[in-house]
C-alpha cells in the first residue's frame, strides 16, 4: 500500500535510469540526496519487500531516474536485497554510479568487480576520503582509474566535495550513450568465486593505497569505546533511556503546550459549531461531536496523543540509524538476545517497536529466517508498548507513583522472557546467529537525514492513518449509540470480577482492539485505585495488538497468524491481569 | 590440517581461516579459507566475537565463531 511502485514507476515519467550502487555504510544516500531534487519517493521492488529510493537526475536537458539500490556486500543473491540489485543491473541501466569506500578499498573494489561483470557504463566515486586519511590510508584515484578502466572521482559527499566533478563525469558518460569504454575484461575467470574476487580486489587495493600517519578523531575513539562493554553498555543504556525520555517527555510537552490547546481550543469547537448548525438527527450528531464523538476523540487522540510521540520517535530513531549507533547496540546485546532465542540484530526491530509496532513488524523483514521474524513480531506484540502508549502509561502511572511504572515494566519483561522461551521451542526452524559489519560512527548528514525522515513519516501516515480513523469511528459509534453499555453489562463478570476494574474500563479493553494506546486513554478519565490502575495498565500493555498491527501481521504474514497472535495476547493479558488482581487483593487483605 | 575454533582462540592475535560454515554472507564479507583476520575481542555472557579484516570490523555471533576453524598466523 502507500507509495509502492514498480521500478521506473509511473510517478516519474519513463526516463533513462542511473543506478547508485555500493556496499552498505558507504554514504550512498548522501550522494542520492545531493544528486536529486526534492521530488524523491520510497518504493518497494515488485514482488519483494525490499524498499529503495527513486529520484530525478538532470544531465543538461536530459532527465534520468536515479535509483538508490539497496547496499549489498556481494551480487551472489544471498539475500532479497542482493537479488533486487542484480535484477536492476540486468535491466541494462544507462549508467551505474558506483561508490567506492576509500576507508575500505578492498571490500568496495571486490563488489565493483562483480558489478563491472555486467558490462554497464560505469563511473566511480571514491568516497570517505577524509575517513581514510584519518585512518592513515592514502588512496591514489589515478591508479584506481587505470586498474578499473573507468573514471574515479575522489569525494567527501557529506561536505559536497567532488560532487560537481562527479556530475561532469557522469554527464560525459551519459552523452557518449552506448560507447563502451575499455572495461576490466579479465573478469570472466573469477566472477563466480568470491575468494578469487577478493584476491584480485586485494591486489588492486595494495597498488592504489599507501600508508600515512593516523589521526584518530574523537568520533572514531567514541565509536571504539561504544564497542567495548565498558563504557559501551552504560552508554547504550543511556542512549536508549534518553531517546525514550525525549519521546515521552517531548511528546508530553508538545501535547500539553501545543496540540491539546490547539485541538480543544480551536479545532473541536469549530467542528462543534459547524455540526450543531446542521441540526442533524440527535444520534448522528452525538456520534459526530458527542463527548466520544468522531471529531472530538478523533482529533484529541490521533492529533494530540499519537502524532507527537510517533513524530519524535521517528526523528531520533532515524538519527540513531544513520549515526552507526544501532549496530553497536546489536553487538553489545547479542549475548542477552541470544539467550532470548533471537540475535543482536533483533534488538533494533524491538527498539523500533517502542516507536510503533507497525514499522517494527515491517522492519522484521530484515530477519534472515522465518522463525526469527515470527518470534520478534510476537515479542513486540506481547510486551513492547508503542510510543503513544508508553507516554500515556507514563502519565497515567506516574500520577500514582514511579514504582508503579517499574512494576508494570517488570511484568512486561517477565512476559517477554516467557514468550521467547515458549516460542523458541514451539516454532520449528532456526535463528541465524549475528553476522554484522560494524560501520564507522559518524554524524548523520542533515540533507539525507531529513529526506529519509520525510519519507519515513509519509510512509507511516500512509499505512497507519487509515486503521486509526476506522478505530475512532468504531469507538464513536460504539459509545454514542449506547452499545458500549450493553457490552459492558455482558462482559461485567470478566471485567469487574476477574480484573477488579469498573465497567467503564470495558471501553479501554474494547478500544484496545482498535489502537493499543486508545486502551490507556479512557483509563485516565476513570478515578481508579492504584491496584486497578496497575491491573488496567498491565492488561493494556499485554493486550491484543491494535487493528493496524493486526492488519500489518495479516499483510506481512497471513490472517491466521494475525488471529493466533491476537487471541494469545488477549488471553495472556486477561490471565495475567486477573492473577495479579487477585494476588494483590489477597496481599492487601493479609496486611 | 586441523585448526581451532575462532571462539576459543586467544584474543589480540592474527589467524588464518581454515574452514568456514555454510553461511553465505561470510564469503561476501571476505571471511573464507585463506583469509587472515585479527581477533580483536570476545564478549562475555555468550556474546559475539569481534574480528578486524582489512579496514572492516565484523561481529560474529558465538554460534558462527565456534564453527569457523582458524590457525594462528605466524
Amino acid at each position: 500500500m502507500g507509495l509502492s511502485t514498480a521500478p521506473g514507476g509511473r510517478v516519474l515519467e519513463k526516463a533513462g535510469k542511473i543506478l547508485l550502487v555500493g556496499p552498505p555504510n558507504v554514504g550512498k544516500s548522501v550522494f542520492f540526496s545531493r544528486l536529486t531534487n526534492i521530488h524523491v519517493i520510497s518504493s518497494n521492488y515488485t514482488g519483494t519487500t525490499v524498499s529503495f529510493m527513486e529520484g530525478t537526475y538532470r544531465a543538461g536537458k536530459a532527465r534520468y531516474t536515479i535509483v538508490d539500490v539497496p547496499g549489498t556486500y556481494s551480487l551472489m543473491a544471498t539475500s532479497p536485497a542482493e537479488e533486487v540489485a542484480v535484477s536492476f543491473l540486468r535491466e541494462g541501466p544507462d549508467a551505474v554510479l558506483f561508490i567506492l569506500n576509500a576507508a575500505d578499498l578492498e571490500g568496495s573494489v571486490k563488489l565493483a568487480l562483480e558489478v563491472m561483470a555486467y558490462q554497464v557504463p560505469i563511473v566511480f566515486a571514491l568516497n570517505l576520503v577524509d575517513v581514510a586519511e584519518r585512518k592513515g590510508i592514502h588512496v591514489s584515484h589515478a591508479v584506481l582509474e587505470r586498474e578499473l578502466g573507468a573514471p574515479v572521482i575522489p569525494t567527501v559527499a557529506v561536505r559536497g566535495r567532488g560532487i560537481d566533478a562527479l556530475r561532469r563525469a557522469l554527464d560525459a558518460l551519459l552523452e557518449k550513450k552506448r560507447a563502451v569504454t575499455s572495461y576490466f575484461t579479465g573478469l570472466e575467470g573469477i566472477v563466480g568465486s568470491q575468494s578469487a574476487l577478493w584476491e584480485r580486489a586485494r591486489a588492486i587495493a595494495k597498488r592504489a593505497a599507501s600508508r600515512a600517519d593516523r589521526r584518530i578523531s574523537f568520533l572514531d575513539r567514541l565509536g571504539e569505546a561504544m564497542l567495548r562493554p565498558w563504557p559501551g553498555v552504560p552508554l547504550a543504556l543511556l542512549i536508549l533511556a534518553a531517546s525514550l525520555g525525549i519521546v515521552a517527555g517531548g511528546g508530553e510537552l508538545l501535547r500539553k503546550k501545543l496540540l491539546l490547546p490547539l485541538v480543544s481550543g480551536t479545532i473541536v469547537p469549530f467542528f462543534e459549531r459547524f455540526i450543531t448548525s446542521l441540526n442533524l438527527h440527535p444520534l448522528l450528531e452525538s456520534v459526530l461531536i458527542g463527548n466520544y464523538g468522531f471529531f472530538r476523540i478523533g482529533f484529541e487522540w490521533i492529533v494530540a496523543l499519537v502524532m507527537p510521540y510517533v513524530l519524535l520517535f521517528q526523528v531520533q530513531f532515524a538519527f540513531l540509524e544513520d549515526s552507526g549507533v544501532l549496530p553497536r547496540l546489536a553487538v553489545l546485546f547479542d549475548g542477552i538476545m541470544r539467550k532470548l532465542g533471537v540475535q543482536g540484530g533483533s534488538l533494533i526491530q524491538m527498539f523500533l517497536g517502542f516507536g510503533c509496532a507497525v514499522p517494527a513488524i515491517i522492519a522484521t523483514r530484515a530477519a534472515t529466517t522465518k522463525k526469527e521474524r515470527l518470534m520478534v513480531t510476537a515479542m513486540i506484540c506481547f510486551a513492547i508498548p508503542c510510543t503513544s502508549q508508553t507516554g500515556a502509561l507514563l502519565t497515567l502511572l506516574t500520577a500514582y507513583s514511579p514504582w508503579l511504572v517499574a512494576a508494570v515494566a517488570g511484568v512486561g519483561a517477565v512476559v517477554l522472557i516467557c514468550v521467547s522461551a515458549i516460542l523458541g521451542r514451539a516454532i520449528k526452524g532456526r535463528v541465524d546467529p549475528l553476522v554484522l559489519e560494524v560501520p564507522n560512527l559518524l554524524m548523520p548528514e542533515p540533507r539525507s537525514y531529513f529526506k529519509k525522515l520525510l519519507a519515513r513519516l509519509r510512509q507511516f501516515l500512509a499505512e497507519a492513518e487509515g486503521p486509526m480513523l476506522i478505530a475512532v469511528l468504531f469507538a464513536a459509534i460504539l459509545s454514542e449509540s449506547g452499545l458500549l453499555e450493553r457490552v459492558g453489562h455482558a462482559l461485567r463478570p470478566i471485567v469487574s470480577g476477574w480484573l477488579g476494574l469498573p465497567e467503564g474500563a470495558v471501553m479501554s479493553l474494547i478500544l484496545g482492539i482498535i489502537r493499543r494506546e486508545m486502551s490507556v486513554a479512557p483509563l485516565m478519565e476513570l478515578q481508579l485505585t492504584a491496584r486497578q490502575m496497575f491491573v488496567g495498565a498491565v492488561v493494556s500493555l499485554l493486550y491484543l495488538p491494535c487493528v493496524s498491527v493486526f492488519g500489518i501481521i495479516a499483510k506481512e504474514f497471513n490472517a491466521k497468524m494475525a488471529i493466533v497472535i491476537s487471541a494469545s495476547t488477549t488471553a495472556t493479558a486477561l490471565l495475567v491481569g486477573g492473577v495479579l488482581n487477585h494476588l494483590i487483593t489477597l496481599f492487601e487483605r493479609v496486611f | 590440517m586441523t585448526g581451532r575454533d575462532l571462539y576459543a582462540a586467544p584474543e589480540g592475535r592474527m589467524y588464518r581461516v581454515v574452514r568456514v560454515p555454510d553461511v553465505k554472507i561470510l564469503r561476501s564479507l571476505g571471511i573464507f579459507p585463506g583469509a587472515v583476520v585479527l581477533k580483536k575481542k570476545r564478549y562475555r555472557l555468550g556474546g559475539p566475537v569481534l574480528v578486524e579484516l582489512a579496514a572492516r570490523q565484523i561481529a560474529l555471533g558465538k554460534d558462527v565463531a565456534r564453527s569457523i576453524l582458524v590457525k594462528e598466523e605466524a
